[in-house]
């Protein structure tokens, strides 16, 4: 058999299936793990598992009008008015420069607290923002080939993990779930959507050159997506029902939730704690999330002003949104309160407009995709 | 011109170099002479077969000196001068003849060579011990050798102002991919160089990022090696004076395969890649990660690992990081050393570099035990992937120094930008960390997990190529191995 084969080249800003897949696995789990946990114990206690279960039900929703965009070729793609394409970009623009301020601050100040004695948060921030935004400059393909070689990562920790672990949990302790009293759920969900919300970033990425063609590829990526879907279900539900079982009604007074890992030790006095490898890959995941903002936020910056994607205004988009990152993370939320105060009103509120902007765009982006099928078929 | 002229200006233009030798003839009744280059030409050859004949002509034409020669030496005829000269300085033989306008280039080169033995870099326990040499031609006949078929095309260009080096291109026509051959065709056409002395010099001129501390051109010392890259519709690049063969694309994952692994049990291979990638981890992070726990993660070692290291290091002079930092680069220097230094010096030196520096430092409390221990183990890692030595001796310095700033977050950001890195290289198209990212599921069967030779139908999709099919017809050794018929054989 003689073909002439050539691989398909994948253009910076186009992603594969696979790695739009992984892409919104890292959405959904990246910052649900840190401070989170605490903030859903205290306002809706052992309900706290079913809290994270409707955001992260809604937050799949969200990815999947963000993958009907995707499939468009990206949001800038989408021939919107200029009417309503400036006021979205500005939107997520206000969207994603806030949730970087805010998580790459919580982040920041997880690496200080955890990994480190009496070394300030501000220089640790400035090195996470620049790492993130140099790997933001590899662009969406480069993060999504990255999620592909941390899979094996991921995979090897899960099993490490599941070896190597003790935990300490009491099932007694998670017990109080099962209750029908569904107090603080609905708060619970509300004031804990900022830290939701990440399925837009999945808008901005470009599927069009991946057609389904043929009904065994759409079962693969269907397959794909619903895989995708169950695992970011499943890892954050898992780690709710754990962290309770451990907990408890103390659960609330876990401020950065990885730190009480200690509860997973086992074998500490031979191999040391196993949960430093999963601390490791977070930070990891971390890394490449915030890089996800900077690019998104770059995007919504390139969507108002309309221009090609050079290296020049890339890097100002860069400054712009590390900048703002910094200053406001340094003079508004340097404190826990103010910090847990933002991300519980103004984030919220933000991080709703902005989810019910993308589920608009992706119903007019499904509308558009059905419309040019029925064209084609008459 | 008259002969005596073009006499004197030969040797003017070679600046009357001691190797160009003049030999007065006669042919046919006219005067003549024969130039040539000393110890690039058979001597015996000449003598007998081509002067001697040529002498006995009785009437010059072109017709009579090329029947005198056609049994030993092919003859072309040169225009001018300058032509001859240049044929001269590569071995050729030229006949100036009085009155005749063209001069006779007559080929019986002939100088020392190697011969074909086992490279010293690749020795191998089980399996094919021939290497290349320095002579080109000699090379592409081993190739030829192990690909008896016309669809290997072996292209020649000239490289270099000076050297004027034979550089063949080699690749199998049905499948490698046009656009490979293209693109290292118009590479190689690109360059305009002094000189290449050897293939090395070339590697620059044809990486997609020279930058790069990763090689995006694979080097091989084997033929066996370079015939199976062909197979898998790579392209070869062999020069003349280099017993290196280049082949391109290259990817990551090559660094981590042995020639020998294809001649072993699958599952032998794949305990030994994962060693070989584990080596690795520890050549690149060991260092770092022994100085971020001392500096500021003490808290991830178990107590009694850290009471023994806290002995251990306890009076030593210098700081973790400087201490780590100097004995990798005394390794460094070590190393180097021993390279340039004659076999036996080198020998004497390893054991003053082991025993003397490093047991004297210990007792002196210069240094602590475990940072010799930590730099030992890595350097061992270090040549379990013998062709990135370079690149990882480097690479470890500086997770080293981000270690020194942030600890083990330092060296996760540090690991992150190179992945990053690694995950935007190409090399001649194709991704430099496939079949892993992006994810090529029918490579992997040839990735850290190794599958037995007959499961591998299709070559290797992360090397584009025009035929991917590699067993046609796997139907007979899936019937007498009892598998089910499946539809996708990949």
């Amino acid at each position: 058999m003689r073909t002439d084969l050539v691989l398909p080249k994948i253009q910076n800003g186009q992603t594969t299936y696979s790695q739009a897949a992984l892409i919104g696995v890292l959405a959904v789990i990246a910052t649900k793990f840190c401070t989170l946990p605490a903030v859903l114990a205290g306002i809706a206690g052992s309900k706290a598992v079913w809290a994270a279960l409707i955001l992260v039900a809604a937050e799949i929703a969200i990815l999947g009008c963000a993958l009907s965009v995707a499939k468009q070729g990206g949001l800038s793609a989408l021939p919107l008015k200029k009417g309503v394409r400036v006021p979205l970009a500005l939107l997520f623009l206000v969207f994603f420069a806030l949730k970087l301020t805010a998580l790459s601050r919580e982040i920041a100040s997880y690496f200080a607290l955890s990994l480190f004695e009496n070394v300030a948060v501000l220089p640790i921030l400035i090195l996470l923002l620049l790492t993130a935004a140099l790997l933001a400059d590899k662009g969406y393909a480069a993060i999504g080939k990255m999620l592909e070689i941390l899979i094996w990562l991921f995979l090897f920790v899960i099993l490490f993990v599941l070896v190597f672990t003790r935990t300490e949990g009491d099932l007694f302790n998670a017990l109080g779930m099962l209750s029908p009293d569904l107090k603080g759920l609905g708060e619970g969900a509300f004031k804990g959507a900022a830290w939701f919300g990440d399925g837009v970033i999945l808008a901005f990425l470009d599927l069009s050159n991946e057609k389904s063609d043929t009904p065994a590829e759409k079962k693969t990526r269907g397959r794909l997506a619903f895989a995708a879907a169950f695992a970011s279900v499943l890892i954050v539900v898992t780690f709710y029902a754990v962290f309770t079982s451990v907990y408890g009604d103390a659960a609330k007074m876990t401020n950065y939730a990885f730190i009480k890992l200690s509860a997973f030790k086992a074998n500490a006095d031979e191999l040391g704690s196993a949960d430093w490898p999963v601390i490791i890959l977070w930070s990891a995941v971390s890394c490449l999330y915030l890089a996800l903002l900077f690019l998104s936020g770059k995007e919504s910056l390139r969507m108002i002003g309309g221009k090609e994607d050079h290296r020049k205004s890339r890097i100002l988009s860069f400054l712009l949104l590390g900048g703002t990152a910094t200053i406001l993370s340094t003079l508004f939320l340097a404190e826990e309160g103010d910090y847990a105060a933002f991300m519980t009103r103004v984030m919220s509120v933000v991080t709703i407009l902005a989810a019910a902007a993308s589920v608009g765009v992706g119903i007019y982006a499904i509308k558009k995709g059905k419309g040019e099928m029925n064209e084609k078929a008459n | 011109m008259v002969l005596e002229k073009k006499c004197k200006k030969m040797k003017k233009d070679f600046g009357e170099s001691a190797d160009l030798t003049i030999r007065r003839a006669e042919i046919g009744g006219r005067r003549a002479f024969y130039a040539a280059i000393e110890g690039l030409v058979d001597k015996e050859l000449l003598e007998e077969h081509v002067i001697k004949p040529l002498s006995a002509i009785e009437t010059f034409s072109r017709g009579s000196v090329e029947k005198g020669v056609y049994l030993t030496a092919p003859v072309e005829w040169a225009s001018t001068l300058a032509e001859a000269e240049e044929e001269i300085a590569s071995g050729t033989v030229a006949l100036v003849i009085e009155g005749e306008e063209k001069i006779c280039l007559l080929s019986v080169k002939k100088w020392e060579r190697r011969s074909v033995e086992e490279p010293p870099t690749s020795s191998v326990i089980k399996g094919p011990r021939e290497g290349f040499t320095e002579d080109v031609t000699v090379n592409a006949a081993l190739l030829r050798r192990r690909l008896k078929s016309k669809s290997l095309v072996i292209t020649e260009k000239k490289v270099g102002k000076y050297t004027g080096s034979k550089v063949l291109i080699c690749y199998l026509s049905d499948v490698a991919s046009p656009e490979t051959v293209d693109l290292v065709t118009e590479r190689l056409a690109e360059i305009d160089l002094d000189g290449v002395i050897d293939s090395s010099y070339l590697t620059k001129f044809l990486e997609d990022d020279p930058a790069s501390l990763f090689p995006q051109v694979g080097s091989y010392e084997k033929p066996d090696v370079v015939a199976a890259k062909l197979l898998e519709g790579r392209v070869a690049i062999l020069a003349d004076g280099s017993p290196i063969a280049l082949t391109v694309p290259h990817l990551l994952i090559e660094s981590f395969q042995d020639s020998q692994d294809y001649f072993k049990r699958n599952t032998r291979v794949t305990v030994t890649r994962f060693l070989r990638l584990f080596g690795a981890i520890i050549a690149l992070f060991l260092p770092a990660a022994f100085v971020a726990v001392q500096e500021y993660q003490y808290q991830v070692l178990p107590l009694k690992f850290l009471i023994t290291i806290i002995n251990s290091t306890n009076g030593t002079p210098l700081s973790p990081t400087l201490e780590m930092l100097l004995v990798l680069i005394i390794f460094d220097i070590l190393n180097e050393a021993s390279v340039r230094m004659p076999r036996y010096v080198g020998m004497a030196l390893s054991i003053v570099g082991a025993i003397v520096l490093g047991e004297t430092a210990v007792s002196a409390g210069l240094l602590s035990s475990p940072a010799v221990l930590v730099t030992a183990l890595s350097s061992i890692g270090l040549y379990l992937v013998p062709d990135d030595v370079g690149t990882y001796s480097l690479l470890r310095l500086l997770f080293v120094a981000t270690a020194a700033l942030l600890g083990l977050l330092g060296i996760l950001f540090a690991v992150m930008l190179l992945i990053a890195h690694l995950v935007t290289l190409e090399s001649f198209g194709s991704d430099y960390l496939s079949p892993y990212a992006p994810l090529t599921a029918g490579d992997l069967k040839d990735g850290f997990v190794k599958r037995e030779l007959p499961d591998m139908v299709k070559r290797p999709q992360g090397v584009s190529n025009r035929n991917p099919t590699r067993i046609r017809n796997r139907k007979p050794l899936a019937a007498r191995l009892g598998e089910e018929e499946n539809g996708d054989e990949n």
